[in-house]
């Protein structure tokens, strides 16, 4: 009872002083209070406006990463298993990463216009090189008594692959996969502020023009909340994927 | 690892790989047609490096861009550092802190940016304001956790021996999470350098993130690329700056 009390104590403060802040004059054109966000969140919740742009985001979201973690998975798998690809590959992934996300959106824009295309390609740019390492080194640091003792048994070398390789590996890939993915909902909402007109990213943008911070503080309670559930939700798809 | 046929051999594949699957492709589309503007050629990349240097336009967005990422970067570092550390020794102030800034956590940097331009308008202080955030999360929670984590029988070891708070505080804890801190600012430099573009990419007249943008909407292919070699070139050298200093610390 009193842990709860503590953990409370400072958020409800917080949003104390904020409703208090709204109602000072100077701040009060650019802070609404507490319940005037809620109010709008509410209207625009039972408009459906909400949800076609909160869909929109997830969807580009979701096709970046997907796209992302297939080619980072399986580029980072076939670098751990030969050293040549390794070595080859080496060159343009470190050439590339330090480009960061951000950079490779005008010229996503330049070549696939602006849209959707552009919205996921910034996505892949953002998310592909993390779960492209962390599935390389998790690939790498796998146990050699375990592969040892699958090649004493005489397994094969497709079955060390698919039975030991991946298996041990899945803890690592899963977390860059993470990593990934708040790395994709961060991309997804810059690159909608720029590249599209619609999503949570373009949403605020324009509210932000038009003048109306209660949609801009709406659109980013609802960004955190998003992005809470979908670490929440990828957290509970890893313990029964890798059981722990 | 300083193995030296070895490192020769990884340098020429990797340079294979990159001619390969970068040089070779890219010099493809450019002989069989594709539009400047989709993909320029090498020398069109040259020229516009040329203009650029003579105009003095790249120096100017990348020392705006330099001066307000460490700006916002030590913002962060002398804010979250010290809160990190009173966090960290206090589990009654962690368990109150620990719901708002789980909270904000998740409200990512770049929600910030049109809030910022309500608040500041364009001014420097709403890009501050951005890296400052960007960086304070990825500062505060590895910080709790270094301080959250020191040997306590190395604290009573030197309070046995007579030390002072303060003497305990500068010779023995602080030392024993260093190295952390200096992975934590690593990390948080990163994501620093990608909030500054994000920013000026958003609401900026001058910067990189700026430069890169405008060049996009006047079909400046040339200049977009070139930007992004500079913004990709100062992260990677930054990286390397701290991992120099996180070696240095460790021996």
């Amino acid at each position: 009872m009193q842990a709860l009390a503590i953990r409370l104590a400072l958020p409800l403060l917080l949003i104390a002083l904020w409703a208090v802040a709204a109602r000072s004059p100077g701040v009060a054109p650019v802070l609404p209070g507490p319940a005037a966000v809620l109010a709008t969140l509410w209207q625009m919740t039972i408009s459906g406006e909400l949800f076609v742009h909160v869909a929109a985001s997830l969807q580009r979201a979701f096709a970046g990463f997907v796209v992302a973690g297939i080619i980072g998975v399986a580029a980072g798998l076939a670098m751990s298993q030969s050293r040549l690809v390794n070595d080859i590959l080496a060159g343009p992934v470190e050439l590339l990463r330090p480009i960061s996300s951000i950079a490779w959106i005008p010229l996503a824009i330049l070549w696939f216009g602006i849209g959707f295309n552009s919205v996921v390609f910034v996505i892949v740019a953002s998310c592909i090189f993390i779960i492209l390492l962390n599935t390389l080194a998790a690939a790498q640091n796998v146990d050699r008594d375990l592969v040892n003792a699958a090649l004493t048994l005489g397994a094969t070398p497709r079955q060390i692959f698919t039975k030991v390789t991946v298996p041990s590996a899945m803890p690592g890939i899963m977390l860059g996969l993470r990593i990934a993915m708040t790395g994709a909902w961060g991309g997804v909402l810059i690159a909608e502020m720029i590249a599209t007109r619609e999503g949570l990213g373009y949403m605020i943008v324009r509210a932000q023009a038009s003048y109306r911070p209660d949609i801009v503080i709406g659109g980013m309670i609802v960004i955190g909340f998003v992005g809470y559930a979908l670490n929440w939700l990828f957290l509970a798809l890893q313990r029964r994927i890798t059981h722990v | 690892m300083s193995d030296r046929p070895n490192t020769a051999r990884v340098l020429a594949l990797g340079a294979l790989g990159v001619l390969l699957l970068i040089v070779v492709p890219w010099t493809l589309a450019v002989l069989s047609g594709v539009r400047p503007i989709i993909l320029p050629s090498g020398w069109q990349l040259l020229d516009a490096a040329d203009f650029l240097m003579r105009t003095d336009v790249l120096l100017h967005s990348t020392w705006v861009s330099l001066v307000r990422v460490n700006l916002g970067f030590l913002l962060a570092v002398v804010t979250a550092v010290p809160l990190g550390i009173v966090l960290g020794r206090s589990p009654l102030l962690f368990a109150a802190f620990e719901p708002v800034v789980e909270s904000f956590r998740f409200v990512i940097p770049f929600a910030w940016i049109p809030l910022a331009i309500l608040w500041f308008g364009t001014s420097e202080f709403g890009k501050l304001f951005i890296i400052w955030y960007a960086g304070f999360f990825v500062l505060l929670l590895p910080t709790i956790e270094a301080v959250q984590g020191i040997d306590k029988d190395l604290i009573a070891a030197a309070r046995t021996l007579g030390a002072t708070r303060w003497t305990i505080f500068w010779r023995v804890a602080f030392p024993a999470i260093v190295p952390d801190l200096l992975l934590a600012m690593r990390v948080a430099f990163a994501v620093c350098w990608i909030a500054i573009l994000a920013a000026e990419l958003v609401a900026s007249r001058a910067g990189l993130g700026y430069m890169i943008t405008d060049a996009r909407e006047l079909l400046q292919t040339e200049v977009v690329i070139i930007g992004m070699v500079v913004i990709g070139c100062i992260g990677a050298i930054y990286n390397a700056l701290f991992i120099r200093l996180q070696r240095l610390v460790q021996y």
